[in-house]
């Protein structure tokens, strides 16, 4: 699974962060949100699910891999120039 | 025969429940019957109501409408919110202007902020639970409690001096009670305007004090809109935290076996307050829009631009679509998809601080008045049931 979240169209109702705090974080200062990791280990997979679901702002976008390459690669869609440094879990 | 004979009329909104933990019974077959239906307002304008749970939260997320209530077609249900609307603040924004207004406010609202406030909502519950002890039997708990909590927490997010705090209390708990005089909200908007300038004069490091600092000193808002915003966030975070208080109790007093379990295990309280929170729906009237362009709704149903709508919140929240067994009250529930908070960009800003006030108080109540129970028969408890934020009068409890 791939996370990834719209700083930009947050408006810090920190629902995400209530519902999978090991997951999101809030930004002190602005107090928007903070991904905390884009490949979260499966134990927060569900939490990242639901708070995709419930942001009342669609910021947070999942993208579940293909079956069978899972722990292969970061999988389709990476941003290299965001996260190329942070390799799966 | 005339076509007019034949078309349906045009049913009142605001729309009154008769079962006080129900919302209004025309929703449940209107959510069968289409997507959006046309009612009459208060001040005899015409707007759509929507009422299933998907169309209510796509609906609060589409671009197609808005918030401004500057714009002709906008759906006032009363005069006060007419009033309140001539003042440019972030709930009437549409992005991409409400983004950066909406972030000033943000700041005070995260969660660290909200759980540094825990210790003194905490003391403030303590107090007012040992004063109900002491005190005389039966009590009303919404003088005794649920007033009480919202009040502390909103003084504490504004950063009302301890020396004012006996006045804000009196000028707010004054409000509250039925046809307070005009005089009394003009003595609050001058406290809040005098707090608002000592803010600025001398900016602390609180909510209010960082926004004088950041945004009227520089220019960027006006010493006016920082005022109407104060006083739109005490509103939004006061009646209805006193009002979920009183209706909470009542709530769990009518379902003693999940009463008994709560109070057997607090940890189940959090999602309990979700619960309450989805099956009260007390405040869905706050999310009134305008179509700004048309909007298709399926069925043969197009909203034109310029019309109001208004999403049914609490018919959402009885959604058979999107809750199983809806119209039961279940703290089991895992779901945490309800709409008592909005949606959308608007979504309410204090949502984790209510949460907050209500896990404290439901916790700390159960456990310290194990015998509570209403003092009158369920009957005789007096509802506000032509207000558009639903309460309690008075919870008369004894224990």
């Amino acid at each position: 699974m791939r996370v990834s979240v719209d700083t930009g169209r947050c408006v810090g109702a920190a629902q995400c962060s209530r519902v999978e705090p090991e997951l999101f974080d809030q930004d002190d200062d602005e107090g928007v949100v903070l991904l905390l990791t884009p490949h979260p280990p499966a134990s927060l997979q569900a939490g990242a699910r639901t708070a995709a679901d419930i942001c009342p702002v669609r910021a947070i976008t999942i993208e579940e891999p293909t079956a069978g390459f899972e722990s292969a690669s970061s999988g389709p869609g990476h941003h290299p120039t965001s996260d190329s440094h942070v390799h799966c879990q | 025969m005339t076509i007019e004979a034949t078309a349906p009329p045009v049913p009142d909104f605001p729309m009154r429940r008769g079962c006080p933990f129900d919302p209004p019974p025309q929703y449940g077959p209107m959510r069968e019957d289409g997507p959006a239906f046309r009612v009459r307002l208060p001040d005899t304008t015409i707007a759509w109501v929507v009422p299933r749970y998907d169309d209510v939260r796509r609906l609060l997320v589409d671009p197609r409408i808005s918030s401004d209530r500057t714009r002709p077609g906008y759906p006032f249900l009363t005069e006060d919110s007419r009033y309140l609307s001539k003042v440019r603040v972030f709930v009437g924004m549409d992005p991409p202007e409400h983004g950066p207004h909406r972030r000033m406010f943000i700041p005070g609202f995260t969660a660290r902020r909200i759980k540094a406030l825990r210790p003194a909502i905490e003391e403030n519950v303590t107090q007012r639970l040992a004063e109900l002890a002491a005190g005389p039997r039966p009590a009303d708990l919404v003088t005794a409690l649920a007033l009480p909590v919202p009040t502390l927490a909103i003084a504490q997010l504004l950063g009302v001096p301890d020396e004012d705090y006996t006045r804000f209390a009196a000028l707010t708990g004054g409000l509250m009670t039925e046809n307070p005089p005009r005089e009394l909200f003009d003595e609050l908007l001058a406290f809040v305007r005098a707090l608002v300038s000592a803010k600025c004069a001398e900016p602390g490091d609180d909510m209010l004090g960082r926004i004088a600092a950041e945004q009227v000193a520089t220019g960027a808002m006006s010493v006016h809109e920082l005022v109407v915003m104060a006083l739109l966030l005490l509103f939004a975070g006061y009646e209805t935290t006193a009002n979920m208080i009183a209706l909470g109790t009542l709530t769990l007093l009518q379902h003693p076996e999940q009463l008994a379990e709560l109070r057997a295990d607090p940890s189940l309280m959090p999602a309990a307050v979700d619960e309450m929170l989805r099956y009260l729906s007390i405040a869905e009237l706050a999310t009134c829009r305008t179509a700004v362009a048309d909007i298709d709704l399926g069925e043969g149903v197009v909203i034109r631009a310029g019309e109001g709508v208004i999403p049914l919140g609490a018919s959402a929240n009885r959604d058979p679509a999107a809750f199983e067994r809806p119209d039961e009250f279940d703290i089991h529930r895992t779901e945490r998809h309800h709409l008592a908070f909005g949606y959308g960009p608007h979504q309410c800003i204090g949502a984790n601080l209510a949460r907050l006030e209500l896990e404290i108080v439901f916790t700390s109540l159960i456990r310290d008045f194990p015998g509570l129970r209403l003092a009158v028969p369920f009957g005789e408890l007096r509802f506000k049931r032509d207000a558009n934020l639903f309460g309690v009068h008075e919870l008369p409890v004894t224990w």
